[in-house]
């Protein structure tokens, strides 16, 4: 009897951390995934908005004054 | 290249291309700073309007923004601003490699042509003459191309100039500018070449002046209109015949031997038209005008008779023919208004001597002479005129002393006709000689230079021989008689004229040399021949 409750025990044990690493792995899956939709998005906003404003500085200095 | 300032507006890759790069990059990081504090704007206004959550969702999405300007946006002004400086650089050595090219081929193209300008008032040479804006009348003092424009520049006032020999602006079809217009310049010119059509307004049609005067504070017009320049000084003590001489050779040359060839001639301006018609009326009554030596110190000592010679399949460029007159004092009494600069690039010399000027020539014929004759017997002697005059070019060219003068030399005796002197140099004298050794004597002209020699010599002018055949290595004895009678006495009948000039200009230009034959001149009269040259 106490050996069948050990063992479900150390199993109780088992599942636990298994879902307490799984539900680390989740969200650290989840953290990355969002820092990384976060970054391309900053990068390409970033990118974007320098692009914009290098062309409209272009337009009006090198284009329109001329 | 054009290094002075000029009144116009510099290339767009010289001047404004500059400026408008740093602007843009100053803009573009401008504008990028705007950006990110436009983000920081949202998030104040976030944290005071919204709630906790909606504000920490734009507060993440506003620094990730922000990040994203300030990170990748810098980076990526960095490099546009670099890909926009290479792209500027690019085209800029294309312009610059393009006016290096069009202003190599300009001056090549002039050297090459030996096309010059020569001021017919102060006698300078130059390469460029200032050119005038026909709009705004401003000075253009090195129209070619440079940092202004490499085909064409525009004046201050708008005007758009050529600035090569080979470009001519039209500009009912020129709208563009700027970057466009470079371009297109390069381009066209690049792929197409040399485009000229009569609406299009070459540099040569632009009105000039001659830099020289104008630095001395006149404006001396020029209308040399890119041609080759023939200049032949016509030098020789007072009363010799000069003016005489040019009279007939400018007459029958133009009346004559234009006309015998289908060329054309066509005055330089106003002022030698008036001269022609002065030169036409003194050989038509058989005078001669007396050459001034102004005593106003601001005018010329000499006057050029200056015109074009024209054929298009012949003279390309046209020809301009300046004959200096220069007054027989310059050479007696060693003074003159201006330095005659002429000797420095003139393509050959006229010295004409008056046989009678010489003691033992008079002595022999005086009695023969008519008093119209003794009257006009240039008295000064012609040593003299001959060491002022060789003193005269080596103040000019610079040369010393000893070393030879390389431009032709047609020494001219002149007034043959008088006291029956063609007996001993005339066209019988010269058949005679022939007649006793025709292998020697094979040429016509190279005896007549034999005969004149030997009559100065027999005549105690071998000092003046001397000094002939030791300062020019290249001269050419004459006989003529401009007038061809006594002065005043009807229309002239000039003899020998043309053929001096005609050697000279021959000598002078290899396209009159093919194209003017009319008389045989070997390369070097035998009498020269053996005579020793010194080392040049």
């Amino acid at each position: 009897m106490a050996e069948e409750e050990l063992i479900g025990a150390v199993i109780g044990i088992v599942i636990v951390i298994a879902i307490v690493i799984a539900i680390i792995y989740i969200t650290v899956l989840i953290l990355s995934a969002v820092a990384t939709i976060a970054a391309a998005s900053g990068a390409l906003w970033g990118s974007g908005t320098a692009i914009a404003n290098y062309s409209k500085s272009f337009k009006v200095n090198m284009i329109d004054s001329n | 290249m054009a290094t002075d300032p000029q009144p116009a507006k510099k290339s767009y890759y010289f001047d404004k291309g500059y400026k408008d790069l740093g602007n843009t990059v100053k803009g573009a990081w401008q504008r990028n700073f705007v950006s990110i504090g436009e983000y920081k704007d949202n998030i104040k206004v976030s944290k005071s309007v919204d709630d906790t959550g909606v504000f920490i969702f734009k507060l993440i999405l506003n620094l990730l923004a922000m990040i994203g300007v300030l990170v990748v946006g810098s980076a990526i002004t960095l490099v546009l601003s670099t890909i926009n400086i290479a792209i500027l650089l690019v085209f800029m050595a294309i312009v610059y490699i393009g006016f290096t090219i069009a202003w190599t081929t300009d001056r090549i193209y002039l050297l090459r042509k030996r096309i010059f300008t020569a001021c017919h008032e102060c006698k300078e040479k130059s390469l460029i003459p200032i050119y005038i804006c026909p709009n705004c009348k401003e000075k253009h003092t090195n129209l070619t191309p440079g940092v202004y424009g490499i085909l064409e520049r525009t004046c201050n006032c708008g005007k758009i100039l050529p600035t090569t020999f080979f470009y001519g602006v039209d500009e009912t079809t020129r709208k563009t500018s700027g970057i466009v217009k470079e371009l297109c310049i390069v381009i066209t010119t690049f792929f197409h070449g040399i485009v000229t059509t009569p609406e299009k307004v070459m540099r040569r049609d632009l009105e000039a002046i001659c830099p020289n005067c104008w630095h001395e504070g006149r404006e001396t017009k020029l209308t040399d209109r890119e041609t080759v320049p023939i200049c032949i000084p016509v030098v020789g003590g007072r009363s010799v015949g000069k003016t005489a001489f040019i009279n007939a050779f400018s007459r029958d040359f133009i009346e004559k031997v234009i006309p015998a060839k289908s060329w054309k001639y066509d005055p330089y301006n106003d002022a030698k038209i008036d001269l022609y018609k002065e030169i036409i009326h003194d050989y038509q009554t058989g005078n001669t005008r007396l050459t001034k030596r102004p005593t106003d110190v601001n005018e010329a000592s000499s006057v050029s008779f200056s015109f074009f010679v024209k054929n298009d399949d012949v003279f390309k460029p046209e020809r301009l023919v300046h004959v200096y007159d220069i007054a027989g004092e310059v050479f007696t009494h060693n003074s003159e208004n201006e330095v005659q600069k002429q000797y420095e690039y003139c393509h050959g010399i006229v010295l004409i001597i008056d046989p009678f000027s010489i003691p033992s020539v008079r002595n022999k014929y005086e009695s023969d002479l008519t008093l119209e004759d003794i009257a006009g017997i240039g008295n000064a002697d012609i040593n003299g005129i001959v060491n002022s005059f060789l003193i005269k070019i080596r103040e000019v060219t610079g040369l010393s002393d000893r070393k030879m003068y390389s431009v032709p030399l047609a020494v001219v005796i002149n007034k043959v006709d008088s006291a029956g002197l063609f007996n001993e140099l005339g066209e019988d004298s010269v058949k005679a000689l022939m007649k006793t050794d025709p292998e020697k004597y094979n040429n016509e002209m190279d005896v007549y230079d034999y005969l004149c020699r030997e009559f100065l010599r027999y005549n105690g002018m071998e000092s003046f021989l001397n000094s002939i055949t030791i300062k020019f290595k290249n001269n050419r004895f004459f006989v003529c008689s401009a007038i061809g009678h006594s002065r005043g006495k009807g229309v002239y009948k000039p003899e020998g004229v043309m053929e001096p000039m005609e050697w000279l200009f021959r000598q002078a230009d290899s396209i009159m040399d093919r194209n003017w034959q009319d008389t045989n001149f070997t390369k070097r009269p035998f009498a020269l021949k053996g005579i020793e040259e010194p080392g040049v």
